[in-house]
């Protein structure tokens, strides 16, 4: 049958072979005709900081296969080796790591305890160190032996190896420092070397062929940096890309009826919260906190905003996580529960005026806004919202000047564990705490679990946390977000990681069909 | 003729100061902390530490008072050294010459097209006043000059990325990649410049000289070329300049959502981010060249025009 887009498609191929193609290259992401194949990934980021561990742009670098730290947090959330090949508490406050041998830099420089402690202390010493790993923390970084690195903290840490695993943590070669400017082309360990950068465009890669995790599937990859999700998912429709990172949830449906496409959807370590201002009444009222809660429908907010691409909200963890309580369910919308608690509290419907705070940088953040202003007003509350760039309303929430604002907030944020967007959030002294909540006894939870070397038994410690800010209303937790990727269907051993440390790796492969 | 290039050069020093100073001014007067902005671009989070931000204030020199920022990158500029950029702390000219190259040739890319379109289109639609060949052209005009960049962008890509496949969605690679934003951004401009090259051919259709030429028997097509649209054409010099300045920084949206290094993205991400050095340099570098490209028109003017150029010989 005759089909309109294909002859479309077809007819210019003349045109572009007689007048274009002289001027033009191939279309990027066809396949490399070298063996292994190309592969090309959409990164929504482009790095603005000279490659500044410090900053996100290392995040960058770590999905393109290029940097590596000591350890690796991989697809679960375990950590797991990576340049060191195990490790050792030999004291409350001393670590040792034993490095892997016979790693090398892509320029050839070996991997030795003298270049990798060097690596940690220029981190350490940048002004503004990562929060996951600085000097508040870490007391020194030295060599210890032929082999080993010895990390000694401030005070007893169970923590060092998750904070490892951070991206600000990568090993460049000291080369990659040598012109007062930080240059990764040629410096990483990784299973890609850069071969070149565009900047503000995008890396293109080789495979490193003497990779110490093994042989490398592919022969080239490329990064190329489209800040729109939309040209993302068009462009990975169009071939130009075989995977593209994070999409918008109106671009999925499209994607879905893709031939060509598959879309992969994993939940993130990141929930989307009504944050309430615990300090001033009447928000410090627990029972007009519940009855918001109460009368929020979460579950219509998931479906009806972000178009069924996210789950409605349980409490601070996703159910899928270790941290969930066995029990955490969703709160269903229930106006007359609502009506009860707020008859309860004592304070009069008509008298709750409420200004909401939303930022512009996550646009859903204003139609949630204003499904939840509809939803107070079936209690008589009034709503005012008020939707500003975050950097504008931050001064309010910092001060604690404020009702309730909508937040997105990552729970893995400093190292693979909770306790840290725990301790920011909800510790009395929390640097983050703008619920202004404040219990000793959960102080002193969180301190006992900072020092507990077993992961389930910190775990326990952060399900009864959650359980409790869940059933007193501290905040209202609406909806855990999603992170969805559409992958070329040629592609093999593409997983989404939700905590975005790798995208480009050894085992990723194409099929050149 | 030298003399009105140094009055040119002097309005152009005028001007880059009062600008710079200005726009030293942007971070400032918002409710949002420079600091805290460019520490959230930095590590991409919200809840910052204190200690982290107060010692980046203190690195970066934003703790001293604002009129000795101002002064200590003004004495520097006037050097030509624009410091580094706060985020990325390499050198902010490497930065805007290497955005600025890619929106020079976007910018002449677009106005090239929208030129070539809008001067015979507009040519003809004058000579065939009334007629549906006039009527279709005066629609389009006002479809080009109503539909927004940000419909109209995403709209070629789905056409001729996606469906026709005809062309890369995104990205800055080759000649190939420059032609669907540059496309995008011609349309508002063909759609001025064909309705001023329009209204000007008519002027000149009807100005006594075109009259007495035809009248001595050349043909419309032979008066046209030899004396009329040169004339008609002095006016879309004109709004080219000023488009040029214009798309020069301001094609934020097709830089975007096309993933084109250009000035425009630039500009608007040291906005977002407080990244001042880079959001200073980079106006300078817009407005010198803004300033430069009217120098130029005025000089092509003065060639172009007589009346023009006996003006200037006698001022």
């Amino acid at each position: 049958m005759l089909n309109v887009r294909n002859c479309l498609k077809t007819a210019p191929s003349l045109l572009r072979g007689v007048a274009v193609a002289a001027m033009i290259g191939p279309m990027a992401a066809s396949a490399s005709a070298a063996s292994g194949g190309k592969v090309v990934f959409g990164e929504l980021f482009t790095p603005a900081s000279g490659w500044a561990l410090e900053t996100i742009d290392s995040y960058v670098l770590s999905r393109a296969g290029c940097l590596e730290s000591l350890t690796y947090m991989d697809y679960d959330a375990s950590i797991k080796p990576a340049l060191a090949e195990s490790w050792e508490q030999v004291s409350p406050t001393v670590w040792e790591f034993q490095l892997r041998e016979g790693v090398a830099f892509h320029d050839g420089t070996a991997l030795t305890p003298q270049l990798v402690s060097d690596a940690l202390n220029r981190v350490l010493n940048v002004a503004s160190p990562p929060r996951g790993f600085n000097p508040e923390v870490i007391e020194s970084v030295e060599p210890a032996g032929e082999h080993s690195v010895r990390i000694v903290t401030k005070g007893p840490d169970v923590f060092v190896p998750n904070r490892l695993a951070s991206t600000n943590t990568g090993i460049l070669a000291p080369e990659a420092f040598a012109n007062d400017r930080i240059n990764p082309v040629g410096h990483c360990t990784g299973p890609f070397e850069i071969v070149r950068e565009l900047p503000r465009q995008g890396l293109e890669l080789k495979r490193n062929e003497n990779y110490w995790g093994g042989e490398v599937q592919l022969a080239e990859a490329e990064v190329r940096y489209i800040p729109d999700g939309k040209v993302r998912s068009v462009m990975v429709e169009t071939g130009e890309i075989h995977i593209a990172r994070q999409l918008p949830a109106s671009a999925l449906a499209q994607l879905e009826r893709s031939e060509t496409v598959e879309v992969k959807t994993i939940e993130a370590p990141r929930t989307t919260t009504l944050y309430l201002n615990n300090r001033a009444a009447p928000l410090d009222n627990m029972k007009v906190r519940q009855a918001i809660q109460s009368a929020i429908d979460v579950t219509g907010i998931a479906e009806a905003v972000y178009e069924g691409s996210v789950n409605p909200a349980v409490g601070q963890f996703s159910p899928n996580t270790p941290w969930a309580p066995e029990s955490a369910a969703v709160i269903p919308q229930d106006l007359e529960r609502a009506r009860q608690l707020l008859a309860e509290s004592g304070v009069p419907a008509s008298e709750l005026q409420f200004e909401l705070l939303a930022y512009v940088e996550r646009p859903a953040l204003a139609d949630v806004a204003a499904v939840i202003q509809f939803q107070l007003q079936q209690l008589g509350m009034k709503v005012n919202i008020r939707v500003s760039e975050y950097g504008a309303i931050e001064p309010q929430l910092l001060s604690g000047d404020f009702d309730m604002v909508l937040l997105s907030r990552g729970y893995l944020t400093d190292v693979a564990d909770p306790i840290g967007t725990l301790e920011a959030d909800y510790s009395c002294d929390g640097g983050y705490n703008l619920a202004g909540f404040c219990d000793p006894e959960v102080d002193a939870q969180l301190k006992k679990a900072g020092a507990m070397v077993e992961p389930e038994d910190r775990n326990a410690i952060y399900r009864d946390i959650a359980a409790r800010l869940q059933e007193e209303a501290v905040n209202v937790f609406l909806i855990h977000e999603t992170i969805s990727e559409a992958v070329s269907k040629n592609v093999e051993n593409y997983q989404v990681h939700a905590y975005e440390r790798t995208a480009l790796h050894k085992d990723l492969k194409i099929n050149s069909q | 003729m030298w003399i009105f290039i140094l009055r040119r050069l002097a309005v152009l020093a005028l001007a880059l100061l009062v600008v710079s100073f200005l726009v030293f001014l942007i971070p400032y007067v918002g409710e949002t902390d420079p600091v805290r902005a460019l520490a959230r671009a930095r590590f991409g989070r919200l809840d910052l530490d204190a200690a982290a931000i107060e010692a980046l204030r203190i690195e970066l020199g934003m703790h001293r008072p604002l009129l000795v920022q101002y002064l200590d990158w003004l004495g520097n500029a006037v050097i030509g050294d624009f410091g580094n950029s706060y985020m990325s702390r390499e050198p902010v000219i490497e930065q805007v010459w290497s955005a600025l190259k890619v929106s020079i040739v976007l910018t002449l890319a677009a106005l090239g097209f929208a030129f070539a379109v809008a001067v015979p289109c507009g040519s003809i639609a004058a000579l065939r006043q009334g007629s549906a060949f006039d009527s279709i052209i005066k629609s389009l005009n006002q479809a080009f000059v109503a539909v927004p960049e940000y419909w109209l962008a995403p709209m070629s890509i789905l056409v001729f990325a996606l469906y026709l496949g005809w062309l890369p969605s995104a990205g800055w690679r080759g000649p190939e990649s420059v032609i669907l934003p540059a496309l995008a951004l011609s349309l508002r401009p063909m759609g001025y410049f064909t309705q001023v090259m329009r209204a000007s051919m008519i002027d000149v259709l009807n100005s006594p000289h075109i009259v007495a030429a035809h009248s001595r028997g050349l043909s419309i097509r032979r008066t046209l070329i030899a004396h009329g649209l040169r004339n008609a054409m002095l006016p879309v010099i004109t709004l080219f300049s000023v488009w040029m300045a214009g798309l020069l920084g301001g094609a934020v949206v097709i830089e975007v959502i096309f993933a084109v290094p250009g000035m425009g993205r630039l500009v608007y991400s040291a906005i977002v981010n407080g990244d001042l050095p880079v959001l200073q340099a980079g106006l300078v570098a817009i407005v010198t060249f803004a300033v430069l490209i009217n120098t130029l028109t005025d000089l092509a003017y003065t060639v172009l025009n007589p009346v023009v150029r006996f003006n200037n010989a006698a001022a």
